[in-house]
């Protein structure tokens, strides 16, 4: 992609689209309803309303169902170039992790399949089982060799999640190289980054092995695995950490426990998104909208799953994300 | 040839079409609000009077450079048939004040067609904003308008 290209249509499109985007004085309403019913009504007036649901347990298909509707209308706005397709490889890999799992272990795995992959999830399934990568654009066949016979030889399912999310991330990584463009390239090394900092909290509370960081380390990022191990080794970690970029970040949220840590993340990305709203003819806006609906999408499903299990608003509050409006 | 090319009237004539090309400006500048106008149609069909209004503003400078360029056909007498002959002093003249009108009204159309659409993206967002997207926008017209009072009063000042 030429970098100056411009595209008027699709951001435009996009400025009007962000109308319908959820704010956070909205999502905080919705977290204050009474119950859940209150709460699927209420957001049965913004998008998410399309999608009649019968039962409210199936608010997942709700979201689901949006989700997808926003990725097949920014998609349509740029049919030529494949900006959207970096942030939906995601969605290709986490299935691949499912059905592989599912052939391992034989439990239907069908309800934890996600629609809004660049692979449509038959398709996926299909060619999944008889190992036709061909079929299958844009996934590291050997990846999926690897984590299965990984898992043959351990028997151990972490590892098929680990090597996936390592071809994962490399798969967008290259993608971003062939698009060229720097805001695009510089979320997805944020992304790592903070994929390695959440590792490494987590492996840190359940005081396992620093191997297991040293397995689940994204290479591509900001932040070295030697930095990472140093600061998993010492004494205290977040000393380390304040040197990087993340100083803030780790040193403000990293002792408060993975929940508001994850939080933080989740925001600091957001923080980088929104520079994208002073651009106006660069496709920096499109790429920005989908990642503000995904952390919509993510709010309502942290909204809906608290209120189905009646936990109390202020937790749901403190838990709702920055939104993108 | 080469005599011919640095005539009186081939340089007038130059001039005169120099001054048309500002409708580069204007041509690219619509095109870029156009599109960004189409893409707030898409989602909002009610707003079109809007946009429409935002995406005309940067073809003032395609006007402006035709204002010029048949003023100086009008001058050398093209437009009447009769043209008059002119030594290259007075085409060479003509030719320059041309030049201000042609390219700042080709740029100055480019950075407004942007700042139309940008214009046209608050509409979008924000419907009841829509007079700043226009002050915005007109702002450049400035630098279009500057640069034909130049040119007419080059023109003017020159006798044939």
């Amino acid at each position: 992609m030429a970098k100056n290209k411009i595209y008027p249509f699709a951001v435009a499109s996009v400025r009007s689209m962000e109308n319908s985007l959820l704010t956070k004085q909205k999502l905080m309403q919705i977290a204050e309803a009474k119950d859940m019913e209150e709460a699927i009504r209420m957001l049965g007036d913004t998008a998410y309303g399309k999608t009649q649901i019968r039962d409210v347990h199936l608010y997942e298909q709700m979201i689901a169902n949006h989700l997808e509707e926003t990725y097949v209308a920014v998609a349509g706005l740029i049919p030529t170039e494949t900006f959207v397709d970096i942030f939906l490889y995601k969605n290709d890999y986490h299935n691949i992790k499912v059905l592989l799992k599912e052939e391992v272990s034989k439990v239907n795995g069908r309800p934890f399949l996600v629609r809004g992959g660049t692979i449509p999830v038959d398709k996926m399934a299909k060619n999944l089982r008889e190992r036709n990568y061909v079929e299958l654009p844009n996934i590291d066949g050997d990846a999926v060799e690897l984590a299965v016979a990984t898992y043959a030889k351990t028997q151990n399912a972490r590892y098929i999640d680990t090597i996936l999310d390592k071809a994962c991330f490399a798969t967008m990584a290259k993608a971003a190289d062939k698009l060229g463009n720097d805001y695009v390239s510089k979320y997805v090394k944020t992304l790592m980054d903070i994929t390695n900092l959440k590792s490494l909290l987590r492996i840190k509370k359940l005081e396992r092995e620093g191997e297991e960081l040293e397995e689940c380390y994204i290479l591509g990022g900001n932040l070295s695995l030697d930095l990472l191990l140093r600061a998993f080794r010492s004494e205290s970690f977040i000393q380390v950490l304040k040197e990087t970029q993340y100083g803030t970040l780790c040193e403000e949220y990293m002792g408060q426990g993975f929940t508001v840590f994850e939080k933080a993340c989740d925001d600091y990305l957001m923080s980088y998104v929104k520079e994208a709203k002073y651009k106006t003819l660069t496709p920096e806006p499109v790429m920005a909208f989908i990642l503000a609906k995904e952390t919509e999408a993510k709010c309502v499903r942290i909204i809906l799953a608290c209120k189905l299990h009646d936990i109390d608003v202020e937790i749901i509050k403190e838990r709702v994300r920055e939104s993108y409006v | 040839m080469v005599e011919s090319l640095f005539s009186g009237e081939f340089l007038a004539l130059a001039g005169a079409a120099v001054a048309a090309l500002a409708g580069i400006g204007s041509a690219i500048g619509v095109g870029v609000a156009g599109e960004a106008a189409a893409g707030v149609v898409s989602e909002d069909p009610n707003k079109f009077g809007q946009v429409l209004l935002l995406q005309a503003l940067p073809g003032t400078q395609g006007i402006y450079g035709l204002l010029m360029a048949f003023l100086i056909m009008n001058k050398v007498g093209l437009l009447s048939g009769s043209m008059a002959s002119l030594t290259m002093i007075q085409g060479a003249s003509l030719f320059a004040a041309a030049v201000p009108i042609g390219l700042v009204g080709i740029f100055s159309g480019i950075a407004q067609g942007k700042a139309a659409a940008a214009g046209i993206m608050l509409v979008g967002k924000k419907p009841s904003e829509m007079a700043k997207g226009m002050l915005f926008a007109a702002m450049v017209e400035t630098y279009a308008v500057l640069a034909l009072l130049v040119s007419f009063l080059m023109y003017n000042n020159i006798q044939i």
